[in-house]
This record gives C-alpha cells, sequence and structure tokens, in this order.
C-alpha cells in the first residue's frame, strides 16, 4: 500500500518544486517514515507479544473499518436521512480527531525529527511537506477505513450518486477534523507543559473507551426513543450550526431537496473546507513549526511544576494504618503513587473502573428493555426488589483484574533492579502491600459508594450483603494477585496481550459464581450473617499465607 | 575485620549464556577501603561481573565470598551491604526524590524517620535541596543521577559498586563524586567502579583491574601497570585489548574518503 501512496503522491512533484521542494528528500522522508508507521507497535489494540510488528497500519485499518461499521446503526436507525447524516458524520468527525489525536501525538512529537533531520541539509520547505504530507496518508488511511462501510452502503441503497456524495462528504469531514485537531494541539501546547499535554492525550483516549463502552450500553436504547425519532432536523436550529450537519446537507441536494436550509448548509458545507486548508496552510504552520522545534530541547531541564505540597497525604496515612512492616509499607506506597501517576496504567485501567459506573447505570435504568413503559423510578424500584442489585458489588471486582493485569507492567520497568538488588527477605510482605493498596484504591471506593447507596434506599439489612462481598472481595484479591501476578510491580515491559487468559477466565467464573450464590442466600439474613464470618476467616488466613509466598515467579529481566 | 582478609574474594567465576561464555574464570582478592578501577571494552564482562555481584544474576559458577559469606548461600545479608549505582539513570521518575528514596530504604528495611533525615541531607548536599518533591520526570540525566547515587549510599553500605556514575554528571558533580569517593574510601569502604572513563579511574583508584573477552589481563597500581605497559592508561588499555594499532584504524577511517 505504501509503495502505491507514494508513486500517488509524487504524481504532483513539479507541484512540491514550484513551492521549493526537494523532491528526492521528500520521498527518501516519506518512505522512512511509512516504513517507521509500519513497524510501529499499535497503541489501540493488542498484536503479537514479542514479534515486532510489520503490518500495523493494515491491522489498524482494519479495525477502523469495524468501527465503521458500528457506525452504520446511525445511518439505518434513524427514519429521517437528514438526522441520520448528521448524527453520523458527527460520530465519525468525533472518533476521527480522537483517533488523530492519540496517533498524532507520536508522530509530531516524535523529537527524534530534531536531532536526525534538522541538523543535515534539508531545508524548512521540504521538511514542513513531508510533514503535512506524512500525517495527510495516516489521516488518509484512518479516514478511508471508517468511512468505507458507510460507503458502501450509501452507494448500495441510495444509488450510485449518493455514493459520489457520500465520498465528498468523507473528504470535507476529515478536512474538518484535521482543523479541528490542529485547533485543539495549538491550543494545548500553548497552554500547557509537554508532559501535561501527554497526559491529556490519555485522558481522552480514556474517555474515548469509556464513550464507546457506554455508547454500546445505551444507543439502542436511545436510538428507539421517542426523543431521537421524533426530533425535527428542519426545526431545530442549533443542529444546523453543527458542521455534520452541513456536510448532510449535500445528501439533500443529490436527492433534489432543493431548500434554502439544504442549499445554505450545502455552501457552508463547501466553504468551511477550503477555510480551513486556507487557515491550516496559511497561518497555523509556521507557528506550529516552531512549537515542535522548541520541544524537548534537552536544555529545559529544570523542573517548573508539580510540586508536591505535603509529604503526609492520603496514601502515606492508609499505608501507615494498613501495614505493619516497613517492606509492606514500600509496597504500598510505591502501587499508590505509581499507579496515580503512570500514564499508561491509567490508559488500560480507568476505563475499566468507568465502566463498572456505566455499568451501574445501565443495570438500573437501561436494562429490562421488554417493560419499556416503564418508568426510571419502577425500574429502580424493581432492581431494588429483586436484589439485583448485588451483581454491582460483584462487578466491581473485575476492576481489580484489569489492575492485577497490568501493575506489573512499565515504560519504566528497567527501574525495576532495585528489587533485585536489594535485601528483600521475605517478598509476600512487599506483595502484600501491593494487594493492600490495590484493594483500598481500586475496590473499597466502589463498595464504599454502593454501601451507602444501599443504606440509604434499602436500609440496615444491606449492611451484612456488604461485608459479605467485601470479605468475597478479598479472598478474590488474594487469589487475582497470587495466579495472574507475575513479578513485582512495574517491573516488566509492556505486553500487548492479555497474559494468563485462562485464569482471568477462572477468576471470573469463580467470582460470577461466588456473587450467584450470594444472591441465592439473599433472603436469609442469618444465613448471609455466618458466610460472612466464614469468608472474612478464609480471607485473613489466606492473607496470612499470602504474605509467606516466596514470589520466585518475580524475575529480574535483563534486555 | 582483619585489614588483610579481603572482602570480596572472587574463585574462578565463569558464566555462559547460551553456548556463549562470557566470563571465562575471573579470580580477584579485594581488600576492606580499596577502590577498584574496573575497565574493559564493551562486552569484555564487566558489566556480567557486576550483575552477579549485586545478585541481579543468580546463576553462575565458581565460588564468590562477600564479607566471609558465600554469595551462593547468604545473598540476602550480602546484599544489605552492598549499595549499587547502575548506569542509565534507571528509575521511578513519576516519583519525587524523596518518595523514592522513601521506598528503595523500606526495601532495605530502614525506619521512615531516618530515611528521610539521610535522604535530606544527602541530597542537600549533591545540591538537589530545591528538588526534594518534585517529580524526576522532568529531571536532567545528572540529576537523576545524583538521586542514585544517594540510594546507593543511603543504608550506609560496606561495598559500593557503581557502574558508570559520573554519565550525565556536569563539572561540579564529578568534582563532588570523586572526593566522595575517596572519602568513602577513608572511611573503610570498599569501592569497586566500572568506567570508559580512563582519567577518572586513573585518578581516584587505587588498582586496576582490566578485563577483556572474559579473563583479568592486568591488575596492579597505575604505577605498576604503568611500569609494566606504558605511560598513559589509554595506552596500556588498547595494547592489552589487542588495539595497540588503534591509530592505524583511524586512518582506516580517513582513508574512506581517498
Amino acid at each position: 500500500m505504501n509503495n502505491f501512496i507514494i508513486r500517488f503522491i509524487l504524481l504532483f512533484s513539479p507541484l512540491y518544486r514550484k513551492i521549493g521542494c526537494n523532491t528526492a528528500q521528500l520521498e527518501v522522508i516519506l518512505r522512512t517514515k511509512l516504513l517507521m508507521d509500519d513497524r510501529r507497535p499499535m497503541t489501540a489494540f493488542g498484536g503479537k507479544a514479542k514479534k515486532e510488528s510489520n503490518y500495523s497500519s493494515w491491522i489498524n485499518f482494519l479495525l477502523l473499518m469495524v468501527m465503521g461499521c458500528v457506525l452504520l446503526l446511525f445511518l439505518f436507525s434513524i427514519s429521517q436521512s437528514y438526522l441520520s447524516f448528521t448524527i453520523y458524520f458527527g460520530m465519525f468527525m468525533s472518533m476521527l480527531c480522537l483517533s488523530l489525536i492519540a496517533d498524532f501525538s507520536v508522530i509530531l512529537l516524535d523529537s527524534k525529527d530534531n536531532f536526525i533531520l534538522l541538523p543535515r541539509p534539508v531545508d524548512d520547505r521540504t521538511l514542513s511537506m513531508s510533514r503535512i504530507l506524512h500525517i495527510g496518508i495516516s489521516v488518509f488511511k484512518q479516514a478511508l477505513g471508517l468511512a468505507l462501510p458507510g460507503l458502501l452502503f450509501t452507494t448500495v441503497s441510495r444509488g450510485g450518486l449518493a455514493g459520489f456524495i457520500f465520498v465528498a462528504q468523507m473528504m470535507i469531514a476529515t478536512i474538518l477534523s484535521v482543523l479541528f485537531v490542529n485547533l485543539f494541539y495549538l491550543v494545548a501546547m500553548r497552554l500547557v507543559s509537554l508532559q501535561r499535554f501527554k497526559d491529556i492525550v490519555a485522558y481522552l483516549q480514556i474517555f474515548f473507551s469509556v464513550l464507546i463502552f457506554a455508547l454500546y450500553y445505551t444507543m439502542p436504547t436511545l436510538l428507539e426513543s421517542a426523543l431521537v425519532q421524533q426530533l425535527d432536523f428542519t426545526a431545530t436550529p442549533w443542529l444546523w450550526l453543527t458542521p455534520s450537519a452541513w456536510i448532510s446537507g449535500l445528501q439533500e441536494i443529490g436527492e433534489g431537496h432543493w431548500s434554502l436550509l439544504a442549499c445554505s448548509l450545502s455552501l457552508m458545507a463547501v466553504l468551511s473546507p477550503l477555510l480551513a486548508l486556507w487557515l491550516m496552510v496559511g497561518k497555523f504552520t509556521s507557528g506550529f513549526n516552531a512549537m515542535l522545534a522548541s520541544l524537548q530541547t534537552s536544555d529545559e531541564v529544570m523542573p517548573k511544576e508539580e510540586v508536591r505540597p505535603s509529604r503526609y497525604s492520603l496514601g502515606d496515612r492508609m499505608a501507615a494504618v494498613l501495614t505493619t512492616s516497613s517492606l509492606e509499607n514500600a509496597g504500598f506506597g510505591l502501587v499508590w503513587r505509581l499507579t496515580a501517576r503512570t500514564r499508561e496504567f491509567k490508559i488500560k485501567v480507568y476505563p475499566s473502573i468507568a465502566y463498572v459506573a456505566v455499568y451501574f447505570f445501565f443495570m438500573f435504568f437501561v436494562r429490562n428493555k421488554g417493560n419499556a413503559g416503564m418508568s426510571w423510578a419502577e425500574r429502580w424500584d424493581d432492581a431494588l426488589a429483586q436484589h439485583s442489585y448485588l451483581f454491582i458489588f460483584y462487578f466491581s471486582l473485575f476492576t481489580l483484574l484489569t489492575v492485577f493485569q497490568f501493575i506489573t507492567q512499565s515504560e519504566k520497568y528497567k527501574a525495576a533492579w532495585i528489587y533485585f538488588v536489594a535485601p528483600v527477605q521475605q517478598p509476600g510482605l512487599l506483595m502484600s502491600g501491593v494487594l493492600k493498596a490495590a484493594f483500598v484504591k481500586f475496590y473499597l471506593p466502589f463498595t464504599t459508594v454502593f454501601a451507602a447507596l444501599g443504606l440509604a434506599f434499602i436500609g440496615p439489612s444491606v449492611i451484612n450483603d456488604v461485608l459479605l462481598s467485601m470479605a468475597v472481595g478479598g479472598i478474590a484479591a488474594i487469589l487475582i494477585c497470587l495466579f495472574t501476578v507475575t513479578g513485582y510491580p512495574f517491573s516488566q515491559p509492556i505486553k500487548k496481550t492479555e497474559g494468563r487468559f485462562l485464569a482471568n477466565l477462572l477468576l471470573i467464573g469463580l467470582i460470577s459464581a461466588i456473587g450467584f450464590g450470594h444472591y441465592l442466600v439473599v433472603k436469609y439474613e442469618w444465613l448471609v450473617w455466618i458466610l460472612m464470618i466464614l469468608a472474612a476467616g478464609t480471607f485473613f488466613l489466606l492473607l496470612h499465607y499470602f504474605k509467606k509466598e516466596s514470589w520466585e515467579k518475580a524475575e529480574f529481566r535483563d534486555e | 575485620m582483619n585489614q588483610y582478609e579481603p572482602i570480596i574474594r572472587i574463585q574462578n567465576l565463569h558464566k555462559s549464556y547460551g553456548d556463549k561464555e562470557v566470563l571465562k574464570g575471573i579470580d580477584l582478592e579485594i581488600y576492606p577501603g580499596e577502590v577498584i578501577g574496573y575497565i574493559g571494552p564493551n562486552g569484555a564482562g564487566k558489566s556480567t561481573t557486576v550483575k552477579i555481584l549485586t545478585g541481579l544474576i543468580e546463576d553462575f559458577e565458581g565460588n564468590i565470598t562477600i564479607d566471609q559469606m558465600h554469595l551462593k548461600d547468604q545473598v540476602l545479608p550480602i546484599k544489605a551491604i552492598m549499595g549499587y549505582v547502575p548506569e542509565n539513570a534507571e528509575l521511578y521518575d513519576v516519583l519525587s526524590p524523596l518518595e523514592y528514596l522513601d521506598f528503595v530504604g523500606k526495601l532495605y528495611g530502614m525506619d521512615a524517620s531516618v530515611i528521610t533525615e539521610r535522604a535530606t541531607r544527602l541530597l542537600t548536599a549533591f545540591g538537589l535541596g530545591e528538588s526534594f518533591n518534585k517529580r524526576m520526570d522532568t529531571f536532567s540525566k545528572g540529576m537523576k543521577q545524583k538521586v542514585l547515587l544517594v540510594s546507593g549510599i543511603i543504608h550506609n553500605p560496606k561495598i559500593l559498586i557503581l557502574d558508570e556514575p559520573l554519565s550525565g554528571l556536569d563539572a561540579n558533580a564529578v568534582i563532588i563524586v570523586k572526593e566522595l569517593i575517596s572519602l568513602l574510601a577513608k572511611e573503610g569502604k570498599t569501592i569497586f567502579y566500572c568506567s570508559h572513563m580512563m582519567d577518572v579511574v586513573e585518578k581516584v583508584s587505587d588498582r586496576i583491574l582490566l578485563i577483556n573477552k572474559g579473563r583479568i589481563v592486568a591488575n596492579g597500581t597505575f604505577e605498576q601497570l604503568k611500569a609494566d605497559h606504558g605511560n598513559s592508561l589509554e595506552h596500556i588499555f588498547a595494547k592489552l585489548t589487542g588495539h595497540a594499532e588503534s591509530s592505524g584504524s583511524a586512518a582506516n577511517i580517513m582513508s574512506a574518503f581517498e
């Protein structure tokens, strides 16, 4: 694919020469960059563990096509074509923007350019042209992948002209997305430091995956709801202000509806990308390049921000109360702090925390589709009466699975030499600190919130249920840690594959079975109390042995 | 301990990765208070030796006694009396220096209050007084290296193993570290100093060990080595590692342009 793309791009060589670019250099730079893109480990989802990837861009392309298929939902579930295209392109543009923001952060913030290209006799025009084209290619690949299902659908269901218009729509949407991403970068980079900026990108990625999860659960219900189906596009002026509405106007024209609204929206659709291009090429590039060049020069070393105020933070106080030895304390403190500050950990784990909240919402308000007539209050009462709220206690344990799956991984895994140089007498103690920190930080908050809600809406009878589920949670945490954690925290390189699949599956089965068991006995209060005492006893016994575990599987990685 | 009893004794140390033998029988005796300069070309086996001594690599052949304990049997008590500063400034840099040192100190079983006091004093002495509570991801390599040096000595070890400790440090910090090394040695600490920088090794070391292709090829004070092999350490290095005609290779490089 790359070869083809480059040949296509070089068809315009005379044009580049006219602007003052050196086409030979341009070709070499682009070829090398595309080659590197193909070998770049994928950020979006897991590939093979060790084997370096040669087809990253292809696999990414396929993945985007799958997402594009999901977007089709909007095209065929909403009856008015105006509205369906508006929502479709709205989603298309937001997905493209988010994907581009994540992708650009890798391409643009690659400071290697500063060391490899800038010292060479490559002139500024060639350099910025290569950058623009490189980004253009990556944008094109992504937009095409995302739009292909929509294009096929539109062509088949509406005919060739609609398909042709769809291509134009896609191009406009893409150009506008690039403008938005550009604006985002300009603003963000002017306002915050590089470190903060990477954090922002990370948070956006977290937000993105939560959004997709939430949409997956709520979209079908939402789309069927009267709110969306009865929305009249032509009578909703605020919708006309969205770029996706302008783009959808083109399809109206294609169908021969020459209304004033359709004409003016279409005019906007044609003019806005021209304006966007003028802004990006004329106004933004110079400032942008200057900013990129100033990034990550090694002289900028004095820390300016991120002063931590007090030494006795919540984590320290928790550690003091919950740990009994300095080794345990060390494990607790390290996990408490690093989980809050390690970007890659947050990207992977925080979404799963949000899933619990989304799932909570889903369980109480969206489920029970059979009784579509139920009001939200009725659904809430129903969930309480059937004790199905119990499952949320157990569902939050799945967060711990994710936490323990990623807690050993870090970009800074080489810093783990310290575990192996230090005279760690009882690794189990260190790991019990890790366990406690993870439990307190990623499980207890849920339980506390749910317990408070339970007390407020159900009453004291929920106390034994909370305690039982907590004790079970503790047991589960120990088992998860024992069976899925293969090393000290933040001591292994980042893996793409989900290791320990079978162990995870078994643990999920076990947790679900226990949750279901609890559901069966919930009516017998005394039984719940007895089970609670038994479970708590088991928990403390397990913890005692957990501390003696030798953790021989934690190995020093010397790579 | 007896001044004449070696604190580190290595006998017939072999180590292979697969069928590649990296260490081919190392024999060494190091005495308390000595500063040993351990030098050798890339791939000679320097860092393997260091990793074995620090307990990072546990499977090796041969005998190692440290402070009269066998490394194979009593690895934890040995780790407790050793300090290690690795090259490449690898640490958890989202922590602040105080947080990192707190973590390291606790791994050595130290008391939180002792850690804080020593860390504060050591960091101040290294000129990091204003950066106690700042995250190290904004630090320069030299600043991180200083934190690592502090983490290597915070538990007051008997033996200090330094792997390229000066990399990234500016000239002033280099002076501090050099002085520190001689002060520590005066206190009776043993220092095992690995480096490529001949001029520093020449100045700080009591004794120089040159390793090449998994064997010790020279062992003696700088004066002894000079008497035997040549007048500068660089010269000795080149001669013993088989690059005596290094001026010839430079000439070959130049000839490529002809």
